[in-house]
């Protein structure tokens, strides 16, 4: 098992917005996250990144107990995370806001990702496609380019468990489908990958399993068609998109 | 953000720089004002001082308000370690360095760990603290009157004009070796996201760290240079307006560039020698003049000079 959570809860004062969380993520996984808005799904993801630390419950990786380390020491246990709303480094160029996530993994072990940080981030860039325009800024990119200078980022420190916060939140069709191709590519390299997202089409049809979270619990648990069906789901978040679904 | 010189052209980019030094190189043959050569000899003092402000607070953007202390620890560490010790200037100027930095890391270790406000507080308490007992451990610091009769590197006065004139460019070329480097990358990217660069598995607390180590190395150093140039220190190296000085030098000629601070030190520390009698006045005007940069040019004057090579 990769990661273990074990009644996971998260309060700000009186809103509990993770609440008693229990879940098994498994090597090679791709596990899909829905939910209303203010479900607790990003609170979630912080919680697993380090940048929440849980008010109680815990955290197993590989089971090791990481609870209550640091997001950059996650980072060197190999869990990477995007942001919502793409977190770049809009002054630097594209090829070094890849090389600065791969300065402070300072291993250089076997597999994929073999050597030297610089030619790691060739080796991303390139498989995200942004091998061609490294040298401009970041600043100066599309939001679909900073979306997946996010998602290189992420992958420039060689993760084995990848969290991504709605990765195709306002992109366009055909975007859509371009990112959905390479978030497959990357579970086929063997990468975990936990998504969080609304565009029900796209985690539909990459996740393994999916997880439905409501006020910060659980409410449903299983594969996309199982969960798409269930009577739970459909009355606290899908509605009638679900029955499309249902329908094929 | 960092300089783009475009190769085989013969522009402003390089022949301004080149130009100065070979004038700063022949000053001291074709001019024999000794005023002048000391005040080229106060500029390059505050180039590395300036330079060294602007890459913990400029880069990596960790306001400094203590800078004072540090240039004010590597001078006092010069006079002692000659009172005491009778120990060289060579070997001086590391160990005013040394002693800065290790400071640093201790001040920095206690706030830069913590949330962000913290550091401004902790390091303008720092300078308050040391200019204090300065002034009022009189027994060991000579109190207002400073320490006396550190010897100088050289009697020579253009001895030590090419002395400073060699550590300044050392000095800002090692300073802009670690901006270009991945240090200086990883800087840059702190100060824009702290919390993407925890994600991209950045130790952010000890980068934070290290920025501050360097800043208060070359400040220490050349506080040290300083004493044995004037043979004295005193606690208004201590002193918040040094700080304020550099802070204004370095967004005069443009932070986050290191090489803006050569046109910031030069421009104030002139302004401030040759226009001594206009002394009640020089900090309004000083003052008028940034607050004019900062508002219209907010890039520095180095972004104006070189429009092409800082894009």
């Amino acid at each position: 098992m990769l990661l273990e959570i074990l009644g996971l809860t998260k309060a700000f004062k009186s809103l509990v917005a993770v609440n008693n969380l229990n879940l098994n993520l498994g090597q090679g996984e791709v596990l899909g996250i829905i939910g209303p808005n203010g479900a607790g799904k990003t609170t979630f993801i912080d919680l697993i990144s380090g940048f929440l630390i849980p008010t109680s419950g815990k955290i197993l990786l590989k089971g090791e107990e990481i609870t209550k380390l640091k997001p950059h020491l996650r980072v060197k246990r190999r869990i990477s995370r995007t942001f919502q709303i793409a977190r770049v480094f809009r002054k630097l160029s594209v090829w070094d806001n890849v090389a600065v996530a791969c300065f402070d993994t300072r291993e250089y072990e076997q597999g994929f990702f073999s050597t030297s940080p610089e030619t790691r981030a060739e080796e991303v860039l390139k498989l995200v496609g942004l091998w061609e325009q490294k040298g401009q800024k970041a600043g100066e990119l599309t939001h679909y380019a900073l979306k997946k200078v996010e998602i290189a980022k992420a992958l420039a420190t060689r993760p084995e468990l990848l969290l991504l916060d709605e990765p195709f939140a306002g992109l366009v069709l055909d975007e859509i489908n371009n990112l959905m191709e390479m978030v497959k590519k990357i579970n086929q390299m063997g990468i975990t990958i936990m998504i969080v997202e609304h565009v029900m089409r796209a985690l539909m049809n990459i996740s393994s399993r999916v997880i439905v979270l409501v006020y910060g619990e659980k409410i449903a648990e299983g594969t996309p068609v199982q969960v798409s069906t269930d009577e739970k789901v459909i009355s606290a978040y899908l509605g009638k998109e679900a029955k499309l679904f249902a329908r094929g | 953000m960092g300089l783009r010189v475009t190769k085989g052209k013969w522009g402003t980019t390089q022949f301004v720089p080149v130009f100065s030094l070979v004038l700063l190189i022949l000053i001291p043959f074709i001019v024999k004002d000794d005023f002048l050569l000391h005040v080229i000899i106060l500029a390059n003092c505050y180039v590395i001082l300036s330079a060294s402000w602007d890459i913990c607070s400029g880069y990596l953007g960790e306001v400094n308000l203590g800078h004072a202390a540090f240039f004010g620890l590597g001078g006092y560490t010069a006079g002692f370690l000659d009172q005491w010790f009778k120990i060289s200037p060579w070997m001086g100027l590391p160990i005013g360095g040394g002693v800065a930095c290790l400071s640093s890391l201790a001040i920095g270790f206690a706030s830069l760990t913590f949330k962000r406000d913290y550091f401004v507080i902790v390091t303008i308490a720092f300078a308050q603290v040391l200019w204090s007992i300065a002034i009022t451990w009189a027994y060991v610091t000579g109190g207002e009157e400073g320490l006396r009769g550190i010897p100088n590197f050289t009697s020579n006065l253009v001895g030590n004009y090419f002395l400073a004139l060699a550590f300044m460019l050392v000095s800002i070329l090692a300073l802009y070796v670690i901006t270009k480097s991945r240090l200086g990358r990883i800087f840059l990217a702190i100060h824009e996201d702290e919390y993407a660069s925890k994600a991209a598995g950045i130790n952010t607390s000890f980068y934070k760290i290290v920025a501050f180590g360097i800043s208060s190395f070359f400040a220490g150093f050349i506080g040290s240079f300083y004493a044995y140039y004037f043979g004295i220190v005193t606690p208004d190296m201590l002193s918040l307006t040094v700080t304020f000085n550099v802070m204004a030098m370095t967004f005069m000629g443009g932070s986050s560039t290191i090489f803006g601070s050569i046109i910031g030190a030069y421009l104030i520390t002139f302004f401030a020698q040759y226009f001594y009698f206009f002394m009640d006045y020089r900090l309004i005007v000083q003052g008028l003049v940034l607050l004019f940069t900062v508002l219209f040019f907010p890039g520095g004057l180095i972004r104006i000079i070189f429009r092409s090579a800082y894009r």
